[in-house]
């Protein structure tokens, strides 16, 4: 039932480890599909290629928002919940079965999803706003989806349940990554509710047995679960950033009730931030809008800035204590760059913060939402949460849950050195782009802006086409990066070596960086480093 | 739960970077201060 890890020492629960790799391996599915359509979203806002109009651009828009947003990020969670429920606290697993219930719920959610968007009986756009109307199979298809992911979150808390009881994990708190996952679940379940109350209705409405529904309501609901799904990927996102720091330099959190705290922020304010994508809906007052954006949304952010503090500060830490401890950035420059976990977690920090996070809480104030909302700048803010963010971070730590619940060695280590640097790049010019674009006017969820050539075109600056040619360009390059990131992955898992050793791993797992008191002393002095080096 | 504040080494840089991003921050948003004149709090 049990095995121990040949690299980490820990004890793996064989049914929780094929219940990860198949959610990841179904994750890493979804992200390829995604993908494809991401291509062709690319080359039909690229206006010099406009190679798709009118629906085809909507299908593709809409594949590839519900493949990247809702299956490939909550797959890898499922992974990532049963990893941390089971793997990191050294517990069986709460019932595989239903795991696999969970599993196949999703995989036919998305898989109909999918069926029915490619027949173009779902051409609604992510948010399907009513009264657009789908097929009735899509919207059970989504509903499947979040079943199933309701039902793994469940099983992630009889985990923490069992651990507790069984006391696997030892006395006091989980560590702070699982923590930090149990309020993602918490946010999910939430979420998930909230995807019921709405999307139950819709489907019945859609089967001709509801005969209207309330569409601001529907907007009220559709966020509720559309901008709170994409909190249980900050909080897992935050997760994984400790995780990595972990693995790649051996970072212990300076001050664990400080981040604990800041989890606790999200689990209390952060889904109230849902309320801006309403900044510039009639049906709800000023007062309301401003309330929920203008003051309580901070409370998340302040979260935010305490965790991307906190894992600098750690990674910082454990580097001085390792000895890199001359003038400021020493520790920065001699950081494991050639690891790729490493060098996705900063790129995933400085990402989400400065591209994504700067431009969420700018465009998130009710004045300037006014003149954004409606453009390009906001996919250029999401860009830069979640795929830049979140998508960065799970990348990085895929190449340590191939050594670890894989246990494979990574195959063609150099394009998975190259490819969190590639995959960084193409994100972060496309967000970079796109929000520059937007800042023009150019509209978003729009395949034509020179609108099809009717004579009341909007005349754009012509500085808005190079801003929107250089975003298609960077997310061609993104799309580069996210090849090579399933070709490694997939090369791994079908033809990497085992791995029975910790010396077998390709990026090495560090062990944590202790604060030893001699060499304390050594490194607040000066640069224990360069006198082993002799400078 | 440990708390190791009192622990190991200081932290300089990462209070440097996250002056940095700070600075970035305010200099981005209050960029777009021309959209928020006339608003009760900018005037």
């Amino acid at each position: 039932m049990f095995r121990t890890c040949d690299v980490t020492g820990l004890r793996v629960h064989r049914p929780a480890e094929a219940l990860i790799k198949a959610n990841a391996v179904a994750a890493v599915v979804s992200l390829a599909i995604g993908g494809v359509y991401a291509i062709l979203v690319a080359l039909s806002r690229w206006p010099a290629v406009h190679l798709l109009n009118g629906p085809a651009y909507y299908r593709v828009l809409t594949g590839h928002g519900l493949n990247m947003l809702l299956f490939w990020i909550i797959f890898f969670e499922v992974a990532g919940l049963y990893f941390g429920g089971a793997v990191l606290l050294n517990s069986r697993l709460a019932a595989p079965a239903l795991g696999w219930l969970a599993f196949a719920l999703m995989v036919a959610g998305a898989g109909l999803v999918n069926v029915m968007i490619l027949q173009g009986k779902a051409d609604v756009l992510m948010t399907s706003y009513y009264p657009l109307r789908g097929d009735p199979l899509y919207y059970l298809g989504v509903i499947l989806f979040a079943v199933g992911a309701l039902v793994a979150c469940g099983l992630f808390f009889a985990t923490l349940f069992i651990a507790r009881k069984e006391r696997t994990y030892g006395e006091g708190s989980v560590p702070l990554a699982v923590y930090g996952l149990a309020v993602a679940a918490i946010i999910a379940v939430v979420t998930l509710l909230h995807g019921a109350a709405i999307y139950v209705p819709t489907f019945l409405w859609s089967l001709g047995l509801i005969g209207q529904l309330d569409a601001s309501l529907y907007r009220i609901l559709w966020w509720a679960m559309g901008h709170s799904s994409q909190q249980i990927n900050v909080a897992a996102m935050v997760s994984v950033w400790y995780m990595l720091g972990a693995l790649t330099v051996g970072a212990t959190p300076v001050n664990e009730k400080i981040c604990r705290t800041a989890f606790l922020l999200y689990a209390l304010f952060i889904m109230v931030a849902s309320a801006h994508h309403l900044l510039v809906d009639p049906a709800l007052s000023p007062a309301w809008k401003i309330w929920n954006t203008g003051y309580v949304m901070h409370l998340a952010i302040l979260a935010s800035m305490i965790h991307a503090m906190s894992v600098i500060a750690a990674v910082e830490r454990a580097q001085r204590v390792r000895g890199y401890a001359r003038g400021l950035f020493e520790w920065l420059a001699r950081g494991p760059w050639r690891n790729p976990g490493f060098s996705a977690l900063a790129l995933s920090v400085v990402g989400f913060g400065f591209l994504g996070g700067i431009s969420g809480v700018t465009y998130g104030t009710e004045q300037i939402n006014i003149v954004r909302h409606n453009t390009l700048a906001i996919p250029g803010h999401f860009h830069g949460t979640v795929v830049a963010g979140t998508t960065l971070a799970f990348m990085g730590l895929t190449y340590y849950v191939l050594p670890l619940i894989f246990r494979r060695q990574v195959v063609l280590p150099g394009l998975a050195r190259l490819q969190p640097w590639v995959f960084g790049l193409g994100t972060y010019g496309l967000a970079a782009f796109l929000m520059l674009a937007g800042g023009y006017g150019i509209p978003r969820r729009h395949s034509d802006i020179a609108f099809g050539g009717m004579p009341f075109a909007p005349a754009f600056d012509p500085t808005a086409t190079m801003w929107l040619s250089l975003a298609e360009l960077f997310g061609l390059i993104s799309v580069v990066g996210g090849v090579m990131y399933v070709l490694v992955t997939v090369g791994s898992v079908f033809f990497g070596a085992p791995v029975g050793a910790p010396a077998q791993v390709t990026f090495p797992v560090s062990p944590p960086a202790e604060p030893v008191p001699g060499l304390v002393a050594a490194a607040t002095a000066g640069s224990a480093a360069a006198a082993e080096r002799g400078g | 739960m440990r708390d190791r504040h009192d622990e190991g080494p200081g932290t300089p840089g990462a209070l440097v970077l996250a002056l940095i991003f700070l600075a970035t921050f305010v200099l981005i948003y209050f960029s777009n201060l021309k959209y928020l004149a006339g608003t009760w709090w900018v005037r």
